[in-house]
């Protein structure tokens, strides 16, 4: 068990990370398929895509850069 | 995920600056993670936006789109398995610095040439790119964009977008690419969902799932301007020769422990040269069935992907188009730098930065991308087929390995003649008598191959006489 403070740190930092990378990922494939389906228009498909977009590029160098 | 961007940077930065003349050593071979992200990475860029649609403006049907991209891209992943990877794996040289041992260092700066302008004109077709989407910010009309048949500026708007972009794009590249490669390799999960998004809303849009009957064109496309099976198998398979026929990903696969990293190409083949081209010309299928758009004008990228997804697809595309041809600058900088060793790096990039910027400005390139990357093969390619010979075949047929070394000659004639004959025929065929610029890379290659070989026998099988010193 690691009791390294600064690597407990680290780890949750890259777990929040992590979640909000899918979650941001998430957001730029479910609605435009939803708005495929017709169960969602195009103005909120596209601003959940910009909100995914700006999500990612926060989450991805906390999640994939953290060794 | 977790070291994966750091051993890609690795590999990236190892291969523009270190063992450039020497055997990569063992403690720096690196496993097969970091050539996977990495290709995934650098196929899905701003272009595929542009050869999506352009499969469509030139009536490729949807056999072709189906499974003459798959059989081309499984041919390409082929040719860089068993043969640059295992040549890369055995060699563990640069593609230069190999080219150098058989051809002498003259005739390797003639290569760098052809390769710095080139590199310069592929960057020039991102810059175009990127500026449709940029100009999607600005008021309607303000930015006149281009269509498919446009070879010239469409106005001073459009001039001073690809400037701008250009600029930035120089400056960046100047800094050293370490920057982009990251950002590129962050980005490249979230751009192929962009094109997957593009696909889907358009099928949505166009009311069916029938994948097959949506890529059956509606229309003929315009004369001299019509791709087949054939032709659509060929241009897949020889989009990238440069890098696999033609050797040029000798300089980064060196770097790998096993041949097996060999594969990794398949990464960019089936998610950026396969799924995100026909998500890309969904976008335009749209634009001519519903909108009544010629699809020998088309549609430019920009336009179609903001309709689409909005501003996160015109990021992407941008993104796309920054992350591709920053390194790409950077690369023609660096070849650049070869022909002419006392320019430093940065006058380089700056140099090769100014030229991407004026054929940026230029549509024709990004227009023309179907022909350009087959003659970018063609002029590339033929240079890989003097290693093939050189490393599986001169053994057996009694002609020296890597003649240049051996003799100390700065300039080997047969390889210079080996090269530009068939380059020029196949140049010839296409200007002349309209082949279709992806069917010449293969036979430009064999030809190129096979005349080394028999001039080198009939010199004597022995190492040429050197140039002067």
């Amino acid at each position: 068990m690691n009791h390294d403070p600064a690597s407990a740190e680290t780890s949750g930092l890259k777990a929040v990370a992590r979640f909000l990378g899918l979650a941001a990922l998430a957001g730029t494939i479910v609605p435009p398929a939803l708005t495929m389906t017709g169960l969602l228009a195009d103005g909120p498909m596209q601003t959940i895509m910009l909100a995914s977009a700006v999500a990612w590029f926060v989450a991805a160098p906390f999640w994939m850069d953290i060794d | 995920m977790t070291d994966l961007v750091h051993e890609v940077e690795d590999v990236e930065e190892s291969a523009g600056s270190e063992y450039e003349r020497r055997r990569v050593p063992e403690q720096a071979l690196r496993g097969p993670a970091a050539f996977w992200g990495m290709y995934a990475g650098e196929h899905t860029a701003g272009t595929e936006f542009m050869i999506g649609p352009l499969f469509v403006a030139w009536g490729a049907d949807a056999a072709s789109l189906i499974f003459g991209l798959l059989i081309g891209n499984l041919l390409a992943v082929l040719t860089w398995r068993y043969l640059t990877t295992v040549i890369a794996c055995s060699e563990r040289l640069t593609l230069y610095y190999k080219l150098e041992r058989i051809a002498g260092p003259w005739l390797v700066k003639l290569y760098n040439l052809a390769n710095g302008l080139l590199f310069c004109f592929l960057a020039g077709a991102m810059i175009t790119v990127s500026a449709t989407a940029v100009g999607q910010f600005f008021p309607p009309g303000t930015v006149t964009m281009p269509t498919f048949e446009s070879t010239m500026p469409t106005g001073p708007a459009w001039i001073i977008s690809c400037v701008a972009i250009g600029a930035v794009m120089t400056l960046v590249a100047m800094l050293g690419y370490g920057v982009v490669a990251r950002v590129g390799h962050y980005a490249a999960p979230w751009m192929f969902l962009i094109f997957l998004a593009c696909g889907l809303v358009t099928l949505g849009r166009l009311g069916s799932y029938d994948l097959w009957s949506l890529l059956t064109p509606t229309v003929e496309p315009a004369a001299g301007k019509k791709i087949s099976f054939l032709g659509v198998v060929c241009f897949s398979w020889f989009c990238n020769a440069a890098m696999h026929l033609g050797m040029s990903d000798l300089s980064v696969l060196r770097f790998a422990r096993k041949p097996a990293a060999g594969w990794a190409p398949a990464a960019g083949m089936f998610l950026g040269h396969y799924v995100a081209w026909i998500c890309a010309a969904l976008l335009l299928i749209y634009w001519v069935r519903e909108h009544g758009v010629d699809p020998a004008q088309g549609k430019d990228p920009g336009t179609m992907v903001n309709d689409a997804v909005g501003w996160a697809g015109l990021l992407c595309v941008v993104i796309a188009g920054w992350t591709t041809a920053n390194p790409t600058m950077y690369r023609a900088g660096l070849a650049f730098q070869g022909m002419i060793p006392a320019m430093p790096r940065k006058a380089a990039t700056l140099l090769a930065g100014a030229v991407c910027i004026a054929a940026g400005i230029f549509p024709a390139f990004a227009m023309n991308l179907l022909s350009f990357v087959g003659l970018y093969g063609t002029v590339l390619a033929p240079v890989g087929a003097i290693i093939i010979v050189d490393h599986f075949l001169a053994d057996a047929v009694g002609i020296p390995r890597d003649p240049a070394a051996k003799s100390g000659g700065n300039f080997n004639w047969i390889v210079l003649v080996s090269w530009l004959v068939p380059v020029a025929v196949a140049l010839w065929l296409y200007m002349e008598k309209d082949v279709f610029a992806s069917y010449l890379p293969l036979p430009a290659a064999i030809a190129c191959g096979l005349l080394y070989l028999v001039l080198s026998k009939v010199a004597g099988g022995t190492p040429q006489p050197a140039g002067a010193p």
